[in-house]
This record gives C-alpha cells, sequence and structure tokens, in this order.
C-alpha cells in the first residue's frame, strides 16, 4: 500500500525523510477507536457512505421552514472525523485537497448514472513525512473548531491524531527500516 | 449501546404547557395580508388593469387635475367619485385578492416545506433506518408522561449518518402529526441527553411553536419576491419603476429582514421556553448538565477560522449571526435552572406590533373606500373604522404582552412607551410596500406639528395601556388567587378601553392639526377638539372606556390581603366616594353657573355656544381634579397602577358633575329636555377622556416629584382633607375658567365664530356656497330669442379666450358624430336624441366655435358657445342623460388607432347655475396610436333658461398624460365664464 507522492526535493531535505503511509479510513478508525470505542459500529456506516460520495456535507445549512431545530447537537466524533481529517490533510499535503471533492457528493455535477455507478471509491492513501506531521496538529485545531468543536476539544483531537499518526507511522518507518 | 430506559425515572408533567403565541398567528397573518395587498395594487398600476387612461381622461372632463391637493379632490367629491368608481372598485377588489393569495401562498408553501424535509428524510433513509426498541419505547414513556397519546403524539423518526441530521427537531405538515427527527447517535448517548432534547422538542410541539415559527420564515422570504413579482412585468419604463417603486423596494427588504431577525429573536426565545420546560418534567441539575456537556465540546459558530481573511471575516460574520441565531447561545442554555423571567414587550416588540397595526389601518382603508367610494357622505366612516381596526390589534397584542411584562419584578416601561410612540408614528407616515394610498401626505411639509402632538398621544396611550396591563397583573390579591394568565374578561375590557381611548384621541388630534394647517388659527384647532373632531360616534367613546375600567380595577375585596392590599382598604374607597361625589357636585354646580349667569337671550348662536362648552369644559376639569387627587393619594403604592382606578374615579366625577349641572339648569328653567341632559353627561366625558389621556404623563411626573419632596413622618391626610381639597381645586378651577384664564388650552368664548368662520371657508372652497347674486335682469332672460337676440347673447361670451380670436367659420356641434357607436343601445339613443331636439320647433339656433393654442393639449383647444331658442320652454335636459346613461361605456370606429377603434364614456352630473337646471356632459374617447395614448375630451356645460338652452362646450386632444392642473383649471374659467357672459347677456 506504499505510494511515494512527494516531491524529490522534500524527500531528500534533512529530517523530512518519508516515514510511512496509511489510508485516511484507517486514521478515522484508529482515532475513533482512542477516543470513544463505542462509535466504530456507527463509524463503519460513515465510511461506507464516504467511500460512495455519499456523505453529507459537515455544518450544512438547511432552510428552516419546515422544522425547528434543538439547538443540541450530541457529541459524535463518527460525524465529523472525516471533515476534520479531509481538511486537515488536504492544507498539509495539498493533494488530499481533490480526495476530498472526490468524496463529496456533488449532485449538481455528477450524472445520476455516474453516481450510482461509482458506488464506491477506496479511500485515499497517505504518504506522510515527520515534518508534515509537525504541521498536522495545527491544522488540526484550526479545522476542528472551523467545524465547530470548541478549541479545548479540537485540540485534544489533534493531540489525539498526533498520537495515533506517530505510532503508525513509526512503526512503519521501523519496520522499513 | 443497549441503554436501559427503566433506570430512569419518568419524567413529570409540568403544571402548564408553555403560552401559545397565537399573537404571532394575528400579526404575521396581517402582515402578510399588507404585503399581498400592497403588491397587488403595485400590480394593478404597473399593469394598469384598471385602464387609468378612461378614469384621468375622465377627470380632466370633470376639470379635476391629481396634480391638486387634495381639498381639491374634495371640493369636485361628486365628479371624482363617478370618474374613480370603476378604477378604484378593480382595486379594491385587486387588494383584497391580494391580501388573500399571500397567506394563502404562504400556507402552501408551510406545507410544502414540511413535506420537503419529510422528502429529505426517506432520500437520506431515516424513514427506513431501524430504530432501537429502547428508544421507541422511552419516547413513548415520555410523551405520555406530557399529556401527547393517541393522535396528539407525535411521531418518531431517527435519522441514520446519511440523512445528514446532526441535532434533533421537529418538522410538520399542516393538519397532520408532527414528527419529531432525532440523529441514530442518541441510541450509544446517555438516556438523560435523550430525554432531554425529546422534551424540549415536545415541549415546541405544545405551545405548536412549529406553525408560527415557519409561518414568519415564509412571510420573511416573500415580502421582496411578491413586490418585485408583482412590479417587474410592468408596462412602465425601469427608471419610471424604480422612482415609484424604489422606496416601496427598501421598505420592503427592512421589513423582511426585520421580520426574519424578530423571527429569530422569538425563536430564542421559545428555546429558553422549552428547555425550562425539560427543567419542569426532570430536574434542573440533569437538564444542565447535558446542555453544559453539549457547551463543552461546541464552540457554536465557528470560531476556529483558517487564516487571516477567514478570521476577520468570521468576526464580522458573528455579529450578523447573533441576530439571526434561532438559538441562544449554549453557555446562557445550560445555566437555564437559575436564569431570570424574561421582559416581554420591549422597545423592538413594541415598535413592530405598532408598525402592523397602523399599516393594517392604511390597508383596511384603502379597501373600504375603494370598494365603497372614495368619498362618502361622512368620510370620517371609513377611516374610523379602519382606525379600530388597526388599533383594536395594537391592543389586542400589546395589552396581554405588557400584562406578562408587569409580572416581572421591578421592570422599566421607557422601552415599551418610546415602541408605543415609535410604531404607531411610524406606521403612520409609512407606506405598505407597493401600496397606492399615501395617507399622511397631506402633511407633506408639517410633519414637526403632526409628530409633536401625535408624541403626546402615544405617550399618553402607552401610559394608560401600562397602567392598565399592571393593574391585570397585580389586580391587588394574594398571588395564586388568579390564575396564572389573565382573565379573558378583564383583559377584554383593557383591550376595548385602550383601542377606545386610542382611536377617540388618534382622531381628535388628526382633525385639530388638519384644521390648523388649513385656517392657520389655534382657535380653529381648539374648537376641532373641543368638538372631538366633529366625530358624533366619539361622544359616546368615554362611556366605552370606563366600562372598561370599572371592569380592569374591580378586584374581590375579600381577597385583599397582603402589601398591596393597602391600596384598597374600606377607608379609601369611601374617601375615593367622598370625593367624587363631593366634586362632581362642586363641578356641576359652577358648571352651571357660568352658564345661567352669562347667557343673554339675544346673544347669537355663537356665543350660546361658547358658554356651553365652556360649561361641559368645567365639568371634564372636575374630573381632571379627580385623577389627580387619586394619583396624588397613591404616590405611595405604586402611582402607575393606580391611574386606571383614578381614570375611572375621574369619570365618575365628571357623571356626576354633568347630572348635577343638569339639575342646576333645570331649577333655573335651562335646557329642559332630553338632548341637553345627554349632552351634559356625554360632552364632559369624552373632553374628560381626551385631555386625561394627553396629561396623563405630565401628571405622573408631578406625582412623581411631590413624593420626592414629601417629608418623611408626614401624617396621610384625612378623608374630610382630601375631599375639602379636592372640592376645593375644583372650583379654583372653574373660577378661573370662568374668567378666561384657562382659554388657552380649553375654549374662548370666540372659538366656536372662529370655527364656524373656517367651514365657510371650506364651504367656499368646496364651491357649496350660494349662487352669486347677479343684478336684476332688465328683461325676461327665460323669453324665446328672435336670431338678434341669439346673436346678443353669445356676444361676449368668448372674451376670455386669449388672443380674442376670431369665431371658426366651419361651425360644428360637439358631442354628435356621424359615425355609428356601439353598442347599438347607444348609437339609437343618441340617434332618437338628436331626432327629438331636431323635432322642437325653435325660434333661433346659433353657434360659435373658437380655436386657441394650448400648452398641454394636441392641437389647441376648441370652445363652442351655442344658444337654441324654443317655441315651447323645455322641461328638463332628459335627453342627454337618457344618452349618457345608455353611452356610459361605447366604441367608436377610427382607423388611425391601433386597434381601429377609441373606447368612450359618457357621463353626466346635474346641478344648477344661477338658479337654473344645469348640467354637464363630459364625453372622453382614449385609445392607443402608435402605442402612444391619445385622448379626446369634450365637455359641455349646458343652462336651461325658460325657452333658452345655452351651452359652452370645451374639446381638446391629449397625447400621453391630461394637461396640468393650470390648465385644467383655467379651459374650466373659459367654459364657466361664457356660460356666465351668457346668461348675463339673456337678462339684458
Amino acid at each position: 500500500m506504499t505510494q511515494n507522492t512527494e516531491p524529490e526535493s522534500v524527500a531528500a531535505a534533512p529530517g523530512a525523510e518519508r516515514v510511512g503511509d496509511m489510508m485516511v479510513a484507517e486514521v478515522a478508525r484508529r482515532l475513533v477507536e482512542a477516543e470513544n470505542p463505542k462509535e466504530l459500529g456507527r463509524l463503519a456506516e460513515v465510511t461506507a457512505l464516504w467511500e460512495s460520495g455519499r456523505a453529507p456535507r459537515p455544518r450544512s445549512r438547511r432552510w428552516q421552514g419546515g422544522s425547528i431545530g434543538s439547538g443540541l447537537a450530541p457529541w459524535v466524533l463518527s460525524d465529523v472525523v472525516y471533515p476534520l481529517l479531509t481538511g486537515t490533510f488536504a492544507q498539509v499535503l495539498g493533494a488530499a485537497t481533490f480526495a476530498g471533492l472526490q468524496r463529496r457528493r456533488d449532485r449538481w455535477l455528477r450524472p445520476r448514472r455516474y453516481r450510482a455507478a461509482v458506488a464506491a471509491v477506496p479511500s485515499t492513501q497517505l504518504a506522510l513525512n515527520r515534518v508534515e506531521i509537525a504541521a498536522l496538529r495545527k491544522a488540526c485545531v484550526d479545522h476542528g473548531m472551523a467545524l465547530g468543536l470548541s478549541r479545548s476539544k479540537a485540540t485534544l483531537l489533534a493531540d489525539a491524531l498526533i498520537g495515533v499518526l506517530v505510532e503508525r507511522l513509526g512503526r512503519d518507518a521501523g519496520t522499513s527500516r | 449501546m443497549s441503554a436501559d430506559p427503566t433506570v430512569v425515572a419518568r419524567p413529570t408533567r409540568p403544571a402548564s404547557r408553555p403560552a401559545r403565541l397565537w399573537w404571532v398567528y394575528l400579526l404575521v397573518g396581517v402582515a402578510l395580508a399588507i404585503t399581498g395587498a400592497g403588491a397587488a395594487q403595485a400590480l394593478y398600476v404597473t399593469r394598469d388593469l384598471g385602464d387609468y387612461a378612461t378614469t384621468e381622461a375622465c377627470l380632466a372632463a370633470s376639470g379635476i387635475s391629481l396634480d391638486e391637493d387634495a381639498a381639491v379632490n374634495v371640493r369636485d367629491a361628486p365628479q371624482f367619485a363617478l370618474c374613480t368608481r370603476d378604477y378604484n372598485r378593480g382595486l379594491g377588489v385587486t387588494t383584497l385578492l391580494g391580501a388573500m393569495a399571500l397567506p394563502a401562498a404562504t400556507w402552501l408553501l408551510m406545507l410544502v416545506s414540511g413535506l420537503g424535509v419529510r422528502r429529505r428524510l426517506r432520500r437520506g433513509g431515516a424513514a427506513s433506518a431501524p430504530v432501537p426498541l429502547w428508544l421507541t419505547e422511552r419516547f413513548e414513556d415520555l410523551c405520555a408522561s406530557q399529556g401527547l397519546t393517541g393522535t396528539r403524539r407525535p411521531g418518531l423518526v431517527v435519522a441514520g449518518p446519511a440523512a445528514g441530521v446532526r441535532e434533533a427537531f421537529t418538522t410538520g405538515v399542516p393538519f397532520t402529526r408532527p414528527q419529531v427527527v432525532l440523529p441514530s447517535s442518541y441510541a450509544s448517548r446517555e438516556p438523560d441527553e435523550f430525554d432531554v432534547v425529546v422534551l424540549h422538542e415536545l415541549a415546541h410541539v405544545r405551545a405548536r411553536d412549529l406553525l408560527w415559527a415557519s409561518a414568519v420564515w415564509w412571510a420573511g422570504w416573500l415580502t421582496v419576491p411578491a413586490l418585485l413579482l408583482a412590479v417587474i412585468f410592468s408596462v412602465s419604463p425601469a427608471p419610471v419603476l424604480w422612482r415609484t417603486y424604489g422606496g416601496s423596494l427598501l421598505t420592503a427588504i427592512v421589513a423582511a429582514v426585520t421580520m426574519l431577525a424578530l423571527r429569530s429573536a422569538l425563536l430564542r426565545r421559545r428555546e429558553f421556553a422549552a428547555d425550562l420546560y425539560a427543567v419542569d418534567a426532570l430536574d434542573a441539575a440533569r437538564v444542565s448538565a447535558v446542555l453544559a456537556r453539549t457547551a463543552s465540546w461546541t464552540s457554536g459558530d465557528g470560531t476556529g477560522a483558517v487564516g487571516p481573511w477567514h478570521r476577520w471575516w468570521s468576526r464580522s460574520v458573528r455579529g450578523v449571526r447573533t441576530v439571526f441565531a434561532t438559538h441562544p447561545p449554549l453557555t446562557q442554555r445550560s445555566g437555564v435552572g437559575t436564569r431570570a423571567a424574561h421582559r416581554e414587550g420591549g422597545f423592538a416588540f413594541t415598535t413592530a406590533v405598532g408598525i402592523i397595526a397602523m399599516l393594517t389601518y392604511q390597508t383596511v382603508y384603502g379597501v373600504v373606500s375603494d370598494l365603497f367610494g372614495y368619498v362618502v357622505d361622512d368620510p370620517g366612516v371609513p377611516s374610523n373604522l379602519s382606525l379600530a381596526v388597526g388599533f383594536l390589534i395594537w391592543s389586542s397584542v400589546i395589552v396581554p404582552t405588557w400584562t406578562r411584562r408587569a409580572r416581572v419584578a421591578g421592570i422599566g416601561w421607557v422601552g415599551p412607551w418610546a415602541g408605543t410612540v415609535c410604531g404607531l408614528i411610524i406606521g403612520y407616515l409609512l407606506r405598505a410596500p407597493g401600496a397606492s394610498h399615501a395617507f399622511a401626505i397631506v402633511f407633506t411639509g408639517h410633519w414637526p406639528l403632526l409628530v409633536a402632538c401625535l408624541v403626546v398621544v402615544t405617550t399618553g396611550i402607552g401610559v394608560l395601556t401600562a397602567a392598565l396591563a399592571t393593574r391585570l397583573a397585580h389586580p391587588g390579591t394574594t398571588a395564586g388567587v388568579l390564575d396564572d394568565a389573565p382573565r379573558p374578561v378583564r383583559t377584554a375590557a383593557a383591550v376595548l378601553a385602550v383601542t377606545v381611548a386610542l382611536v377617540t384621541t388618534w382622531s381628535t388630534t388628526l382633525m385639530a392639526v388638519m384644521a390648523y394647517l388649513a385656517s392657520g388659527e389655534v382657535a380653529v384647532a381648539r374648537w376641532q377638539v373641543a368638538a372631538l373632531g366633529g366625530q358624533d360616534a366619539w361622544w359616546y367613546a368615554a362611556p366605552l372606556v370606563l366600562l372598561g375600567l370599572l371592569v380592569v380595577t374591580a378586584a374581590p375585596r375579600h381577597h385583599a390581603t397582603g402589601p398591596t392590599a393597602e391600596a384598597r382598604r374600606p377607608r379609601r374607597g369611601w374617601t375615593t366616594a367622598a370625593v367624587i361625589g363631593v366634586s362632581g357636585t362642586v363641578g356641576g354646580v359652577a358648571a352651571a353657573l357660568s352658564f345661567v349667569l352669562r347667557v343673554r337671550a339675544d346673544a347669537d348662536a355663537d356665543t350660546t355656544l361658547g358658554l356651553l362648552y365652556g360649561m361641559w369644559w368645567i365639568s371634564a376639569l372636575t374630573g381632571g381634579v379627580v385623577v389627580f387627587s387619586v394619583l396624588l393619594a397613591h404616590r405611595a403604592s405604586g402611582v402607575l397602577r393606580a391611574v386606571p382606578a383614578a381614570f375611572a374615579a375621574g369619570m365618575a366625577s365628571t357623571v356626576v358633575a354633568g347630572l348635577a349641572q343638569f339639575a342646576s339648569q333645570y331649577l333655573a328653567h335651562y335646557g329642559r329636555n332630553g338632548t341637553n341632559f345627554l349632552d351634559a353627561l356625554r360632552k364632559p366625558l369624552a373632553l374628560l377622556l381626551f385631555s386625561a389621556v394627553v396629561t396623563v404623563p405630565v401628571l405622573l411626573v408631578i406625582v412623581a416629584v411631590t413624593r420626592t419632596v414629601r417629608r418623611p413622618g408626614t401624617t396621610r391626610p384625612t378623608t374630610l382633607m382630601w375631599t375639602l381639597s379636592t372640592g376645593g381645586g375644583v372650583g379654583v378651577l372653574a373660577l378661573a375658567a370662568v374668567c378666561g384664564l384657562l382659554g388657552p388650552v380649553t375654549i374662548t368664548a370666540d372659538d366656536p365664530r372662529h370655527g364656524r368662520s373656517w367651514s365657510a371657508k371650506l364651504d367656499e372652497h368646496a364651491g357649496r356656497t350660494a349662487p352669486v347674486a347677479r343684478p336684476s335682469p332688465r328683461s325676461d332672460p327665460g323669453r324665446a330669442l328672435d336670431a338678434r337676440g341669439a346673436e346678443a347673447v353669445l356676444t361676449g361670451a368668448a372674451a376670455s379666450l386669449p388672443g380674442a380670436p376670431d369665431p371658426d367659420p366651419d361651425e360644428e356641434t360637439s358631442g354628435t358624430t356621424a359615425t355609428p357607436l356601439e353598442p347599438a343601445t347607444c348609437n339609437d339613443a343618441l340617434t332618437r336624441n338628436n331626432v327629438a331636439d331636431k323635432a322642437l320647433d325653435r325660434t333661433a339656433e346659433l353657434t360659435r366655435t373658437y380655436h386657441f393654442p394650448q400648452a398641454g393639449t394636441a392641437g389647441g383647444v376648441r370652445l363652442t358657445t351655442a344658444v337654441t331658442s324654443y317655441t315651447t320652454p323645455l322641461k328638463d335636459l332628459a335627453g342627454e342623460v337618457e344618452v349618457s346613461l345608455r353611452c356610459d361605456r361605447y366604441t367608436i370606429r377610427d382607423e388611425q388607432f391601433d386597434v381601429g377603434h377609441r373606447d368612450g364614456t359618457m357621463r353626466t352630473l346635474q346641478g344648477s347655475t344661477a338658479g337654473y337646471p344645469a348640467q354637464r356632459f363630459m364625453i372622453t374617447t382614449t385609445g392607443r396610436v402608435n402605442a402612444k395614448h391619445v385622448a379626446q375630451i369634450v365637455v359641455t356645460s349646458s343652462v336651461l333658461v325658460g325657452h333658452n338652452y345655452i351651452s359652452a362646450t370645451v374639446a381638446y386632444w391629449y397625447v400621453n398624460n391630461a394637461p396640468d392642473a393650470a390648465t385644467i383649471t383655467f379651459l374650466e374659467r373659459i367654459m364657466g365664464s361664457a356660460l356666465d357672459t351668457m346668461i348675463d347677456n339673456l337678462g339684458r
């Protein structure tokens, strides 16, 4: 599953050697597993939606003409983990931007037949180095708050994400050496 | 998670559900009707559905220009009504349809939006998603605990991740059970979270918040599109449209934004109410814990913006979002258990209600006057009826809301009073988006005076309303004796009192201001106030207000305990009775003496009238003194709450004064009839009502000042002291009135004369003056003329024409044509009339036609003077009347016009000139040539003098717009001058 997509100049820079790679879905699963293992079942549903491009947009504004809301949204990591990871990786890696857009259900641009035909696309594969991992934390906090999380909650998630990545990528790097 | 619902205690059912906001339905319904009516009027005008060209031509033929001021239109009321009848009826019907269509459209959109939400949920797989059993059971249990069983129980929809539902909400379609939609993530949450959120939603269900929230939402979004749709397909060019409806568009935008902002503010309060409901059903700690837990992970507004630009944008937008946020911040909601009660009916709310009420008045007035005649016998009827509707809406909403506000300890009233002033005045000056009627236009250039007067009136009404609300909220009984909601009868009585007081004082003030502006004399304005603007119905307003006040102030005496009972102890009741009786008697006798001792048998009617009104003013002032006295007596125990009782006591003393005055006059052999008895009661009461309303703010300030300067330890005055001091005050005031010291604010002896003089000027302006005295004729004007006599009659008839043109040798009689008219009945009538006329024997017949150029016309104007002397005197002018009846609307072939014909109208107005039967016969034909509007006007003024029929005819064409007011007036003058000259020549 290893795939090197980074420029040669970055890979050659000191301290920027590739330490490993993994799937976005795997990062999401490990994050939920670390934070709230009870949500793993729900995460599987969300992952399926995400990979089939039918995941709803995060914090989408709905018309208010026919409903009256409670203003109380329960804390469910599974619902925000993909928008959070996509935004974070997109900012740091750039390449994932396309992946995020690819997974977004775009009812206006894609013909209905095409939407049905490409029911599932495998999760995007990420390749990270140590410099990028360091930048991920700040990006994760920013995107978490943009998604409506409090700063403390967003920081907690960012730390958990870094923990997951360091553990996994460190293990990959150890095996590759 | 397989949570066990049995471990959570069943919630209790709160004693009361959140109050249903019936007034929102009223206001939003009215706002939609106003918007729809305005848009419909705009559509009617821009699409020219009423054939404005024909109306304008008819008005021009009647000598009326819309450029003139309203007084001129009133002067020409019959002609104006005749010309505008069809146009206005069409406008009224269209307005009515628009007022019904937009609420209906909103209803449909509510239906569609509810169905849309359901469809969205179905597409997200919510309907087919499996629902955990414990969730269903727990939901049913919660519904049952709140009394929502059977058909009243809402449905439960659990939405999976694909539906994109992040938070719980309630949705519904009118006439169906609402649905509570929950994200499926609640299945893995603590049961407490589920309970709180479900009870929160059930509170919305029980309060029926969904419907009004949906209605206001659509009302806000429809305001601008409705107007745009109405005007966008206009036949007029864009600059003209913008000039005409630009202001309306801006008003519509402001109204829409305001509506959505108020909706959000109201929803935020309803969220608090729903949270409180959950607190009542569970307990504050559990609800607060859930809310705090939710608040702990969310920032609520996406403050973690990425990048400086995004951060700046987020900060800028945050303020706007706060205004339109439908939910309060979770940090505020988490303190739900300790939060103080909300203050209702503040400045923004009261202002919005005032504006809607006054726009309602304008819309209702427009519909009533359009449908039943712009000018009726009594123009005050549609105006006052509409005012009553508007103010009834205002008081129906404000009184209950302010009553709830008054229950909050330490509440202030400055905001609501300012809202009363701003809302009612702005609403009066504003024009509903798209509306054709501009009401305050008669005050153009005099806004400061009008606004100042209305500020005084509306402040007084605001104070009276707040006082009634305070009285309803604190009726003088212990807490818990009254129901939580105000008693309907007492509330209705308060609404009645406020509505009647507002209509009376508002209408009287407007009449007084208009009279002052028209006459320039304060005396005339004062006379208008004394006569209540000449509106006879208002003489009966005060008894209605008194009835309302008595019902509001009546509280069960046996419940009078506690701090507020001090004000109702028996001694104060007897004191008030004594004050009323003694003051009333003193005032009544003084009033009668002021008349009896000064009236002279040989005095003219105006002098006697002045004395009568002076007498009634003394009786009214008696009540004013008692009002002040009662307020003073309550200065230590809540003066605002005492205002209704003070007003009632003042009116009661005025009634006593009226009785005493009538009895005294009776003994002195004056006015021994029922009318005098009735006047002795109703006129002072009406004057007291007006004066008390406009002065009550000042009285409260004075009482407040006396409270601050009162020395501590001062003993309370005894009953005797109160009675004597109040009676003495009445006596002093009566003396001052007799001596004329109060004349500047009540009435002077000359006021009736000034008023009558002004009325005479109005009559003169309206053309209702007596016929001008003419010199005695040297010979019989009705004699049969020979050819020489006919020549003499026409001599000098065209002397007022510019340039003294010679008669046109090609003489032609107007109003007749060789081209057949459609329908045939019209043509037959015209032919019959011509044949019948030709068949009459005549001794002379002569016609002179003059052409002269005139700006604003196409091809100049033709004046035709004619005289026909018959062998046998004509009885009447019935022939032309019959023609005009048959040819009310007709068409005439004309190939030069785009459609090959012109549309015509014929109208006849009969009257008299110089004491002879006279008639005005008006013909208009309109059509389009090369898409340009072209009209022909032919007006014949004729007089029947014995054997002689004389007439002056003015005929001209114009393109697009009728000539201006100066031209129309000039043409009227030369036609009138020609006729007058011919009449005078007949007598030579």
